[in-house]
């Protein structure tokens, strides 16, 4: 029998996917190990703080929401502050939309488990294509990521304790976010974009956590968009 | 339930449903002609923010150095992991230097 009648296996996985989400796993992996660290010690318990780990599917909102409840904060005043810190979200949502339309229920509905920063970034600098391959693209970036963001949590529960102190963690995550954020500087409304939204978020800095990244977006999405109309 | 894991998952279901919304809830084409005009200048805009958000409550000399040079060495290598380092190159050499 010929080889060319035999049908190709069907590739589920999307290499490109894993190859470009490898190095930013590198990047949020400190982030992960500093949010196992603190639940390994929350009065939530492990289960309910890796469990909730899954469904926040990003660090920032999900280790504000923990150091809240070890303050006293209610239920009412942690959701706020983690909707105005995710809030960032809808606007990947809206950028992502035409992406997801022509795809299946499931999906748009399974898929937005991973919107995040990282996932955003990756698929929003891909040119749109066919759909099935978007899918396996998406499902394939946001199944890596899970999966090293997770086991990041769960390195950071058993040796997060034993880590040197004076490893600079901290800048890991803002400098994966810089090197996802050099790409859009080539055009000129990107330039104008991050600058403004870099000068509106440290502006707005002393306001509550989260308001002050909302409030750098919008600033910087509103100077883009009246740049790319003058010019 | 408690109040900690009520506010916890509260949260987690909050986060989900920010996300849900305009990926399955609303089609895209329902989206105002002015708000997909702004969609592409969401990421730089949102990235900036973040970047400055993540070092603006404990600023110091030795995380802006680091950053700058995150965002050169990322002009010049593709890969994520290279700004990275350079930055935790930066952090732990500034922590080197006598105060």
């Amino acid at each position: 029998m010929s080889s060319t009648l035999i049908p190709r296996p069907h590739r589920r996985i999307d290499r490109d996917a894993v190859r470009e989400m490898a190095p930013v796993l590198l990047g949020i992996t400190p982030f992960g190990l500093l949010i196992g660290l603190t639940i390994s010690t929350h009065p939530v318990g492990v289960a309910a703080g890796l469990g909730s780990a899954a469904v926040y599917y990003g660090g920032t909102a999900h280790l504000a929401a923990l150091q809240m409840i070890v303050a006293g904060a209610g239920p009412p005043a942690v959701i706020a502050a983690v909707v105005a810190i995710n809030a960032r979200l809808l606007l990947y949502g809206a950028a992502l939309a035409p992406r997801f339309a022509d795809q299946p229920r499931w999906f748009r509905w399974a898929g937005a488990v991973t919107l995040i920063d990282q996932t955003y970034a990756l698929a929003s600098a891909r040119p749109a294509g066919d759909p099935a391959a978007f899918r396996r693209y998406w499902l394939t970036l946001g199944t890596t990521l899970g999966l090293g963001w997770l086991a990041g949590h769960v390195v950071g529960l058993v040796a997060g304790p034993v880590l040197p102190a004076w490893l600079p963690l901290g800048i890991a995550a803002p400098a994966v976010l810089v090197g996802l954020l050099v790409p859009h500087l080539t055009r000129r409304t990107g330039r104008v974009a991050a600058v403004v939204g870099g000068i509106g978020a440290a502006a707005a800095a002393p306001l509550p956590a989260g308001v002050g990244t909302i409030v750098g977006a919008v600033a910087g999405i509103v100077a883009a968009t009246v740049v790319g109309r003058t010019s | 339930m408690s109040a900690a894991v009520l506010g916890l998952f509260g949260g987690a279901v909050a986060t989900y449903l920010l996300r849900v919304v305009l990926l399955a809830v609303v089609p895209a084409e329902r989206l105002p002609a002015r708000v997909r005009e702004a969609l592409p200048h969401v990421g730089p805009a949102v990235l900036a923010a973040l970047t400055v958000g993540a070092v603006a409550h404990a600023p110091s000399v030795a995380a802006v150095l680091a950053l700058l040079a995150a965002g050169l060495v990322a002009r010049r290598f593709r890969n994520l992991a290279a700004p990275m380092a350079a930055a935790l190159l930066v952090v732990l050499a500034a922590g080197l230097l006598p105060t």
